[in-house]
C-alpha cells in the first residue's frame, strides 16, 4: 500500500512539473507600443498604439503580435482622420497581425537576466496583404519580465496603402515601425 | 475690372488658407463631452463582442460608448496610456479602458473592486478577447 502511494504521488509531481513547464512558457502583453514614423523634408508624421497584444512563447520562439489600427493616436486630428479613413481603411480592416519566431531561439537564455540580441522573422499582414518580414529585435530579461524590441521599415505600397499624389511629398516611401513589448508570464 | 478679379482671387485664396489651416490644426474629438452612442456594461459589451466579432464592429467600432463596470485591476505599466481594466464576468478577458496620459490624476484613486462608468472611443477586440476603448474618461455623477 505504502509503495503504491508513494509510487503515485512521484507520478503527480512528474504531472504537475510538467503542467508547471507549459505555463512558464508563455508570456503576454495587452498594452505594449508600436509607433511609426515617416519623415519627409515636407514634414514628419508618427503616431502611437499603446494596446498593442502579443504572447511571446518561449519554448518554441513563436510570436504573435496584434494591432488594433483604430488605437493609434496622432498628435493631429486630421492625420489621425486620413490614416484611418482613406490609407488603413480600419473600418474595413481594424487589425494589423504579425506572426513569426525568433531566428536564433538557442543563443537566448530567458532564464537568466540579460540583454540578447535577435532576428526575427514571420508574416506581417496589413489590410488584406500579407508579406514576409525579416529584423533584428532586442531581448531584455529582467527579473522574471522579458521586454521586446525591435525597429524596421515597410513601404507602404507593398500592403495595398495608396498614398495620393497630392500628398505624395509629405510621405516617406519607407514608414520606421518601432515595437516595444512588455512581456509578463501567462498565469 | 482686372483689380475686381485680383481682388476676389485674394480674398478667396486668404479664406481658403484660413480654412486649410483650421482643418490642419482641428482638435481632437473630445469623446468626454461627446454624448455617448450606447451606454452599455462592460459584461455585455464583452459577451456581445466575443459571441460575434463580425457583427459586433459594424455597431461599435470608433462610436462612443459609456461603459458600466467593475475594476478588476488599474494597469500602469505602460506610462503613455494608464488602462482601467473592468471585469467581464470571464476569467480570461476584460475591458480595457485607456486613458491619455494627462488624465491619470483623475484615475489614481481607482482600486479593483470600485463600480464605475467610463466613456471611450470603441477601438475593437484584442487577441485575448479584450474589448479596447481609447480615449477614455470618468463620468463623474
Amino acid at each position: 500500500m505504502k509503495t503504491k502511494l508513494i509510487i503515485l504521488s512521484v507520478l503527480l509531481v512528474i504531472a504537475s512539473a510538467f503542467s508547471y513547464k507549459t505555463e512558464v512558457g508563455k508570456y503576454f502583453t495587452k498594452n505594449g507600443k508600436v509607433s511609426f514614423f515617416s519623415h519627409t523634408d515636407m514634414e514628419d508624421i508618427n503616431a502611437d498604439n499603446n494596446k498593442v497584444s502579443s504572447v511571446l512563447d518561449i519554448n518554441t520562439g513563436k510570436i504573435a503580435i496584434e494591432v488594433l489600427i483604430k488605437s493609434f493616436h496622432f498628435k493631429k486630428a486630421l492625420m489621425e482622420e486620413h490614416f484611418n479613413e482613406n490609407y488603413m481603411e480600419s473600418t474595413k480592416f481594424p487589425k494589423a497581425k504579425f506572426a513569426g519566431k525568433i531566428d536564433n531561439l538557442s543563443e537566448v537564455n530567458f532564464s537568466k537576466d540579460g540583454t540578447y540580441k535577435t532576428t526575427v522573422s514571420g508574416n506581417l499582414t496589413i489590410k488584406d496583404k500579407t508579406n514576409p518580414v525579416k529584423t533584428t529585435g532586442t531581448f531584455t530579461v529582467k527579473s522574471g519580465k522579458i521586454n521586446g524590441k525591435a525597429t524596421f521599415k515597410v513601404n507602404p505600397t507593398d500592403y495595398n496603402i495608396t498614398i495620393p499624389n497630392v500628398v505624395k511629398d509629405k510621405i516617406s516611401k519607407e514608414i520606421e515601425i518601432s515595437v516595444d513589448l512588455d512581456y509578463e508570464p501567462m498565469k | 475690372m482686372l483689380k475686381k478679379v485680383i481682388f476676389t482671387i485674394l480674398i478667396l485664396g486668404t479664406i481658403g488658407g484660413v480654412i486649410g489651416y483650421l482643418m490642419w490644426n482641428k482638435p481632437h474629438k473630445d469623446i468626454a463631452n461627446t454624448k455617448e452612442d450606447f451606454f452599455i456594461s462592460a459584461t455585455d459589451l464583452s459577451k456581445e463582442y466575443n459571441a460575434d466579432e463580425t457583427s459586433a464592429n459594424p455597431k461599435y467600432l470608433n462610436k462612443v460608448i459609456a461603459v458600466s463596470g467593475t475594476v478588476s485591476e488599474m494597469q500602469w505599466e505602460n506610462e503613455e496610456e494608464p488602462t482601467v481594466a473592468l471585469s467581464t464576468g470571464s476569467e480570461d478577458n476584460t475591458v480595457l479602458c485607456g486613458f491619455k496620459k494627462e488624465f491619470l490624476n483623475d484615475i489614481k484613486h481607482l482600486k479593483a473592486g470600485d463600480s464605475i462608468k467610463i466613456k471611450g472611443k470603441c477601438d475593437g477586440i484584442n487577441m485575448f478577447g479584450g474589448v479596447v476603448l481609447t480615449q477614455c474618461s470618468l463620468i463623474i455623477e
